[in-house]
């Protein structure tokens, strides 16, 4: 009997799609101690310097089980989130994941996290502190703090003691000192981000500004975003792009790579970014070249990045991942964690390396940050931040680039944001 | 040669069964499944999930002035490019068509951009275009005038787009026409020239009925490449300044994979569809009529 092509070619189609849609789920896959492989994604495997520790303090697992091995999913930062989402809606992806916390209410609450309240033991949760709380949805930990990454301004010495400038502490001092760079030493006094073309970034370090002025997105479980406070700092905001002293058009590498070259007077920038721009610069040190202080806002409200690590419900390996990140709130492994996330504040109270805070004499002030700071997620809106997110952000580009004026702006995004309902 | 003549018979069959299969699975199935997307609630992060929802996601984007600017920018940014390539494209062809020193070194270097991965391309743009440093602007002010946010003012960045655009996709219109012109025989040029035409009037009367056809099928091409063109728009300006550059392209994927709305993003590609669809039943229609025409 001749087997018929179109057949068999509508058998291996239809045994294809089942088995993509049937692929992962399950229960928790081999015992721990039986080994595996275990792929963890992070787009900060591709950060020069800090990749490469982060990956060592997290493979330190393969000593303790060395029947386990590790395996690196790199994903750049812009599109991690639209490729987690294609490969874990396709019920794939890796084993384990940092996600952004933006990025956490939606793949919780469509149930692609494993929940992990059991994951570790008595001495492991005694360590934890208060970060890890906003890992949870409904009441169930989901996954456990990774990294916190902080803002503050700051700002390359050489250049502001070429302009004869002192460190501003208010945003008036903060648009005076930056024109003052530009006019006397050619280059850019302040870079921050401003276009829709790095829309996720932009939300939080945007948010720095509202945040900074007393403001916020939402209070009660109701949209605040044409406060009082938000026009203010969406005014402020408009002053400085409209300083002269600004780069604009320059996208985050662009203007974090002309500060790394002495070429940006100061910036509001996070923790992370700095250190990426400085260790190891000759050009502008960390040690001596860097002076940082918080926000000159009003308020001592401030942004933050928060990173969460959890695993994949459709991850084959459950209890292999499981075992990793009961080894990975160790005490040991979290010396090494804090270790390669100096600058940040991780999950866990383990302090850097004093030579790290040594050579890096500005992440103190990061870290002071982190008690008046939250994250950018809409509370109450959690799901919807990045609809909210798209609709602020257009009205903020219409005040930056056509002059809007800034409280009609905020007020026609909060009808448009209430009518998503 | 087959002797049964069952088996001679289902061959054909054979033949087209394999091509067919591959329509089926991986141009018929997602085309219908994506039509069946657009009708349900269906999320990126679970795509089999979606419950339907009859027309909502198409009520919505007809009661969207978003989506109608969308539209607006995608025809213009459509109009605009195969334009653009189409002149560009005939104009380096006719100049390469003639015999010069360094010929082939010329065609080689004008056909670089076509080659060129489009990220790169992008990349070289958003440096030549940048405010501060880039060429153009430095360029605009050694002429007297003021520098331009190229990509950050509403009035502009569509045309910086477009220009980035027709740049990287010219070359082909340029290859098509060049070999329609190398098939226009010699004596024709000679009896033009004889009857004392010149130039413009030998091209006009002569080439461009032979180029017609070649400039019909690149139009059309070009046509669909560019509605529903997506890399180059998204790196250069992901849509902005205030929607200044949003395609319907740039708003399926918006809707796909940053709010992970599968069914709007489908209702969105619906609509994409329909228009590349109208665009050419428009072209062999007018195909037709020409032919037509020719026979009478």
């Amino acid at each position: 009997m001749r087997t018929r092509p179109v057949l068999l070619a509508a058998v291996l189609g239809t045994a294809l799609l089942a088995a993509t849609a049937c692929g992962g789920g399950g229960g928790e896959g081999k015992p721990a101690a039986e080994g595996g492989q275990l792929v963890f994604a992070n787009f900060q495997w591709l950060e020069p310097n800090r990749g490469e520790q982060l990956w060592k303090a997290v493979t330190g697992y393969q000593q303790a089980n060395p029947k386990a091995t590790m395996k690196q999913q790199a994903i750049t930062r812009k599109d991690y989130e639209s490729t987690l989402k294609t490969q874990m809606g396709a019920r794939g992806g890796p084993d384990i994941l940092v996600i952004p916390d933006t990025f956490f209410p939606e793949l919780a609450q469509a149930g692609l996290l494993e929940p992990v309240g059991d994951a570790l033991g008595p001495d492991e949760k005694g360590r934890l502190n208060t970060t890890n709380q906003a890992a949870t949805y409904k009441g169930e930990q989901l996954a456990y703090a990774w990294e916190n990454v902080n803002y503050a301004l700051f700002w390359n010495k050489k250049l502001l003691d070429e302009a004869g400038v002192q460190p501003p502490r208010d945003m008036a001092g903060l648009v005076a000192a930056a024109k003052a760079v530009k006019e006397k030493t050619g280059n850019p006094g302040f870079a921050v981000r401003h276009q829709i073309n790095e829309e996720t970034p932009w939300w939080i370090d945007f948010s720095n500004w509202p945040y900074g002025f007393g403001g916020g997105w939402s209070r009660d479980g109701k949209l605040t975003i044409d406060s009082p406070e938000n026009v203010a700092a969406l005014t402020a905001y408009k002053q400085m792009y409209a300083s002269g002293a600004m780069p604009v058009g320059d996208d985050a590498s662009t203007f974090r790579s002309k500060f790394q070259q002495g070429k940006i007077g100061m910036m509001i920038d996070n923790s992370s970014a700095l250190f990426t721009m400085v260790n190891g610069n000759a050009t502008v040190p960390s040690t001596s070249g860097v002076g940082a202080a918080p926000l000159p806002f009003p308020g001592k409200g401030s942004s933050r990045a928060s990173f969460f690590v959890g695993i994949n419900k459709n991850s084959p390996n459950k209890a292999l991942a499981k075992d990793w990140l009961k080894w990975f709130f160790s005490a040991k492994a979290q010396e090494t964690a804090a270790a390669a996330l100096g600058a940040s504040v991780i999950g866990t109270d383990a302090q850097p390396p004093q030579a790290f805070l040594s050579a890096n004499p500005w992440v103190p002030v990061f870290r002071d940050q982190a008690a008046g700071s939250q994250d950018a997620v809409i509370d109450g809106f959690e799901t919807k931040t990045p609809r909210i997110r798209h609709i602020v952000l257009q009205q903020v580009e219409r005040v930056l680039v056509q002059n809007a004026d800034p409280a009609a702006a905020l007020k026609q995004a909060q009808q448009e944001a209430e009518k998503l309902g | 040669m087959i002797e049964n003549p069952g088996a001679a018979r289902r061959l054909p069959y054979l033949f087209v069964g394999g091509a067919a299969v591959y329509l089926v699975l991986l141009t018929a199935a997602p085309l219908l499944n994506g039509l069946w997307l657009s009708v349900t609630d269906a999320q990126l992060l679970n795509p089999t999930g979606g419950s339907f929802i009859g027309f909502q996601h198409y009520a919505r984007l007809f009661g969207d002035p978003g989506f109608y600017h969308s539209l607006y920018v995608t025809l213009v940014y459509t109009a605009a490019v195969v334009a653009g390539s189409l002149l560009l494209g005939t104009v380096a062809a006719v100049l390469l068509n003639r015999s010069f020193p360094g010929r082939t070194a010329a065609r080689t270097v004008l056909t670089m951009p076509w080659a060129v991965p489009t990220v790169a391309v992008s990349l070289i743009f958003v440096w030549i275009y940048n405010n501060d440093s880039g060429v153009l602007n430095r360029l605009v002010r050694a002429l007297g005038f003021d520098a331009q946010g190229w990509l950050t003012d509403t009035s502009w960045a569509l045309v910086a787009v477009t220009a980035a655009s027709v740049w990287k996709v010219f070359p082909f219109v340029m290859l098509v026409v060049l070999a329609a012109l190398q098939s226009v025989p010699d004596e024709l040029y000679e009896s033009s020239r004889v009857d004392g035409a010149d130039a413009l009037n030998t091209f006009r009367q002569i080439v461009f009925p032979y180029l017609l056809p070649m400039l019909r099928v690149a139009a059309l091409l070009m046509t669909i490449w560019s509605l529903r063109r997506f890399d180059i728009v998204w790196l250069l300006t992901q849509g902005g300044p205030v929607e200044a550059t949003n395609t319907v392209v740039i708003s399926v994927y918006r809707e796909s994979f940053i709010n992970s709305d599968l069914g709007l993003s489908a209702a969105i590609g619906a609509v994409g569809l329909v228009l590349s669809t109208v665009v050419t039943v428009a072209h062999f229609a007018l195909e037709r009529r020409s032919k037509e025409s020719e026979a009478w």
